[in-house]
């Protein structure tokens, strides 16, 4: 999750869900581990790389989360509101590898005993390929993980140190294969676009990435995000700010290969071999299920409120003793809803449903446009995005409101 | 003949902009002990903010000043004049009222091109000229250097040029007793039907109009009615007064005097600078010589950037209007722009100061296109066009184009001469002559198409002389000239505010410049747009915008979703803001960018 918070209205205390707003929708759970051995030069995700910040300790950051966690199921029981087991959890960072395997079996317990978890939910947990061995993939598979997802980012030394990762492209072979042994579904992440990364590197990157036979593939293009190290290099010009016409030949390279090897897109930067292999936990977001983020900085959202907790690890974890780490919310307008609806369900396969167009009143003409410039293509009673408007979402967003 | 009124004088200051006329007003005002030093402010007679800001005075007032020789006392006149060439008119109805004028010359600069094209008009009217030298306190000046200079000017000897410090006030005595000593008194009938001439005309928010008049003949009381010449219009006379140098009542002005009339009037165009006034019941015959109606030399389509403040655009111009007669507008619709004016304008500077007054006094932000002349078309069927707009420039067959031209003066430093003489043969220009002012200083006269002057020139010819080379221009007719309409074509659309009249040498070079320019400032689309410079249905240039290929981010999670729908929402603005030419998306600041190379703006710097 992105570095600054949004503008929202600040927390005082009370759950400004009501229970008439919470409809019948799937329930899941993202858990933020926000702790690094190493910052990356493009990252601005809340994490912090020393083991200790101001008290709070990595090794018992479980803590805290533990008593959110607690802290949650309490106001949702108090406010009226019906909670489910989550279909989905998700461990995110940060790092959570550097989490060991007995402090995600006590956050994996305190979710079950607090709201249950389904049985065969998509369990996720990111794992930095410099930080794990056969016996945590093992240790993770024990507790119920079913996927890891690992950020290889790059197989090109020179990309690598651009990017400011440590990690040797060894390790990702080696972390592929420790992962498949201990019967987890393996995810690699990959990142393109980096300055002075040749079209030429890039295919090496992806093959060597389907040579590694993975079941999902995540793709994003590099985004110079504001306030990291990557964005001074880039304004000092030091470093190129990456060319986007070079990015969209890579999708299309990256497109074409992954196809080949049996991966297809089910959201326009990721890539999945089987329908079980799906980031479902991803996908839930992109439909507008309900979804609490746990830790610092993470976003949840529930009927028509989101909200976004405290973004330094000891704010946060100050607040959770007998209260909420809330740190702002916003109330989401009925229209602004159905507008979260259309940018998010456009990047999904199965694409936008005639009756969402209809109920944001999307002028015909404005997608038979979208559909003459071949951006978009039309199913029965939906509109997908094409392997030129995957590029291009968002601009397509933009013209369908007009 | 006698003169009506022997004691009086009646003078102005010519002198270049920053060449220290208004200080020197300021320590004149401060020795005839008008102004005391408690309510000395810096540049006392400059009124309006924008002129004290810029140094320069756009509009003349008068100031009545005591002065004793010995036993006698006298009345001073001080008409202060405009500095700038768009303001010609009003600096010749100027020296109408005076019977002389004080060249005014920085000991550090010299004369300069504006100055002399006043002097010349000066010497036409029979006016006493006292050469003096200001900022002698300066470390850079030199005195003699300039005095042979003017004195080579003048056919004077250069021992009589006086030397002051408008600064320190040495030598601004010695200069008021020559201006005592040297301009005669006025002359006039003093019992003749009374005649003034409106050497200036000025809108006050809570007086109406305030008219400035020298008196020639006659006299008129407080009491009378008064007459305009030029229309006949009657007007109750609500208050007569001098500037002492704040507005005081009399009970009338008589032949030879200058000062102020109040009628209640609103309207600037009711009282011209020009106009003869005289009294309803003792009306004169004739009217004075020289009354000329302002005439816009350059138009420029003036728009609002927020399609909203179209009518606040249209109240801020009424007002204008009130103090400004030779402001000209109609309403005018543009594809690219939408809702404006078509504006006219006595020259650069008059249009850069309404639009700067319209940006600042009414807050409205505005976008101007390029500044156009007045063409003459006549077509082969005989019928004839004026084109204030080059967007409106006739189809068919054209028989002949008339252009506005103008004699030009420059004058530099020698050194420059040759970059001068490039500069103006590639815009059209024909040298009249050439001559030296002094060992180093070159004084060359083109005739040069107007269009070409308001099109950065002045920018060019101070960057090409390192800022040293002054110019003044005056109308000198027409010409007729090979030009072509070049039209900017988006995808096929026209866009009107890109369209430009230019000489058929010159259609390529601009074609390929705008295009360009275009092609840098229009973000990419969703499909490739060509850029097209075209003259009838030839195109003469083309660029081409690549349709863009990546709009997304590639990442958009749980905790991205808010501030993405955010970016969303400000896109939205943002593409309402958008201008649609045909199906292409343009954002305002690419017009804005585009038409920016603003030619008003480079006016500037000859403050």
């Amino acid at each position: 999750m992105p570095g600054v918070l949004p503008q929202g209205v600040s927390w005082e205390g009370s759950f400004p869900v009501s229970p008439e707003a919470v409809s019948d929708k799937t329930w899941h759970a993202y858990v933020h581990i926000p702790f690094c051995d190493v910052r990356c030069g493009y990252c601005d995700y809340n994490t912090y790389t020393s083991t200790e910040v101001q008290g709070v300790t990595r090794a018992e950051f479980h803590q805290p989360l533990i008593t959110e966690m607690n802290q949650s199921k309490l106001v949702l029981d108090q406010a009226g509101i019906q909670t489910k087991p989550f279909s989905t959890v998700f461990f995110g960072g940060g790092t959570p590898s550097l989490f060991s395997i007995e402090q995600i079996e006590a956050l994996l317990t305190s979710l079950q005993n607090n709201y249950g978890i389904k049985p065969n939910a998509d369990m996720t947990l990111e794992v930095n390929p410099d930080s794990v061995d056969l016996e945590y993939m093992q240790g993770l598979f024990q507790l119920g993980i079913n996927r890891v997802s690992i950020g290889a980012q790059s197989f090109d030394p020179e990309v690598l140190k651009v990017l400011d990762r440590t990690h040797d492209t060894e390790n990702v072979s080696k972390a592929v294969s420790q992962a498949k042994q201990a019967g987890l579904m393996v995810s690699v992440d990959l990142i393109y676009g980096a300055p002075g990364e040749t079209l030429q590197s890039w295919l090496q990157t992806v093959e060597k990435t389907l040579s590694l036979e993975p079941d999902h593939l995540s793709a994003y293009a590099l985004i110079v995000e504001r306030g990291t190290k990557l964005e001074r290099q880039v304004s000092k010009g030091i470093l190129d700010m990456p060319d986007e016409d070079l990015m969209a030949a890579k999708y299309e390279l990256l497109d074409e290969k992954t196809s080949q090897a049996g991966l297809h897109w089910y959201e326009l930067s990721n890539f999945s071999r089987s329908d079980r292999a799906i980031s479902w936990h991803n996908r839930a977001y992109w439909s507008s299920n309900y979804w609490w983020g746990f830790g610092p900085g993470a976003h949840s959202f529930m009927g028509d409120v989101r909200w976004w907790n405290k973004k330094h690890p000891a704010a946060y974890s100050k607040s959770t003793d007998g209260d909420l780490p809330i740190h702002g919310y916003e109330k989401i307008t009925q229209r602004q809803h159905l507008e979260e609806r259309l940018l998010l369900e456009i990047r999904i396969r199965q694409g936008l449903q005639q009756s969402l167009l209809d109920e944001l009143e999307v002028k015909p003409e404005l997608v038979d446009q979208q559909l003459d410039l071949g951006y978009l293509e039309k199913f029965d009673e939906s509109y997908s995005l094409t392997l030129k408007g995957r590029q291009m979402a968002d601009r397509v967003v933009l013209n369908l409101l007009n | 003949m006698d003169s009506p009124a022997p004691k009086l004088r009646n003078f102005c200051i010519i002198a270049h902009i920053d060449h220290g006329k208004s200080t020197l007003a300021d320590r004149m005002l401060q020795l005839t002990g008008i102004v005391s030093d408690r309510q000395m402010r810096a540049q006392y007679l400059d009124r309006m903010d924008l002129e004290r800001e810029r140094g320069i005075t756009i509009k003349s007032q008068a100031v009545r000043m005591p002065w004793k020789i010995g036993e006698e006392d006298y009345v001073l006149n001080m008409i202060d004049t405009p500095g700038h060439v768009d303001f010609s008119y009003e600096v010749s109805r100027s020296l109408a009222a005076c019977e002389g004028a004080i060249l005014l010359v920085d000991a550090a600069q010299g004369i300069e091109a504006q100055t002399l094209a006043n002097l010349y008009l000066a010497m036409e009217n029979d006016l006493e000229i006292i050469p003096v030298l200001n900022k002698i306190d300066l470390p850079a000046a030199q005195p003699e250097k300039y005095a042979d200079e003017i004195a080579g000017l003048l056919g004077c000897d250069p021992e009589d040029i006086l030397q002051v410090s408008g600064k320190t006030g040495k030598g601004v005595p010695e200069l008021l007793d020559r201006i005592v000593e040297l301009i005669p008194p006025p002359t006039g009938e003093l019992e003749a039907p009374p005649r003034a001439m409106i050497f200036d005309s000025v809108y006050d928010a809570y007086r109406g109009v305030i008219t400035y008049v020298r008196m020639i003949d006659g006299n008129l009381s407080s009491r009378e009615k008064i007459k305009m010449m030029s229309t006949g219009a009657v007007h109750e006379l609500l208050e007569i007064g001098v500037s002492a140098p704040e507005p005081t009542p009399t009970k009338g002005l008589s032949a030879g005097e200058v000062g102020y009339l109040i009628t209640g009037v609103k309207d600037v165009r009711q009282s011209k600078v020009g106009d003869t006034v005289t009294s309803k019941e003792n009306t004169a015959t004739t009217s004075l010589k020289g009354y000329v109606e302002p005439k816009p030399m350059v138009f420029s389509g003036i728009y609002p950037i927020d399609g909203g403040d179209y009518p606040a655009l249209r109240e801020a111009l009424d007002k204008l209007r009130l103090s400004d007669a030779a402001l000209v507008y109609e309403p005018e619709t543009s594809v690219a722009l939408g809702f404006g004016f078509r504006c006219g304008f006595l020259g650069l500077l008059h249009l850069e100061i309404i639009t700067e007054r319209l940006e600042r006094e009414f807050d409205i932000s505005l976008i101007a296109t390029s500044p156009s002349v007045v063409y003459e078309v006549t077509m082969e069927d005989g019928s004839e066009h004026r084109v204030t707009n080059p967007s409106e420039y006739p189809v068919g067959k054209i028989k002949q184009v008339l252009e506005p031209v103008v004699n030009a003066t420059i004058l530099s430093p020698k050194d420059y001469v040759g970059t001068i003489i490039e500069l103006c043969q590639t815009r059209r220009g024909t040298m009249i002559d050439m001559q030296y002012l002094s060992e180093d200083r070159v004084q060359l006269r083109y005739q040069l198409p107007l269009a070409e002057i308001v099109f950065d020139f002045f920018d060019q010819l101070k960057s090409k002389t390192q800022g040293y080379a002054s110019l003044d221009y005056e109308e000198s007719g027409l010409q007729a000239s090979d030009l072509v309409k070049v039209d900017l074509l988006l995808q096929g659309e026209q866009v009107d505010a890109f369209s430009a009249i230019v000489h058929k040498d010159k259609a390529y070079a601009h074609g390929v410049s705008v295009t360009g320019k275009l092609k840098e400032l229009i973000p990419r689309q969703q499909f490739e747009v060509p850029i097209q410079a075209a003259v009838g249905s030839r195109i003469i240039a083309r660029e081409s915008i690549r349709a863009v290929r990546k709009d997304v981010l590639a990442k958009c999670y749980g905790g991205d979703i808010t501030r993405k729908r955010k970016l969303l929402e400000k896109q939205k603005e943002g593409k309402r803001r958008m201008k649609m030419v045909g199906r292409v998306e343009v954002p305002q600041e690419a017009f804005i960018a585009a038409l920016g190379s603003d030619p008003g703006k480079v006016e500037k710097k000859n403050q």
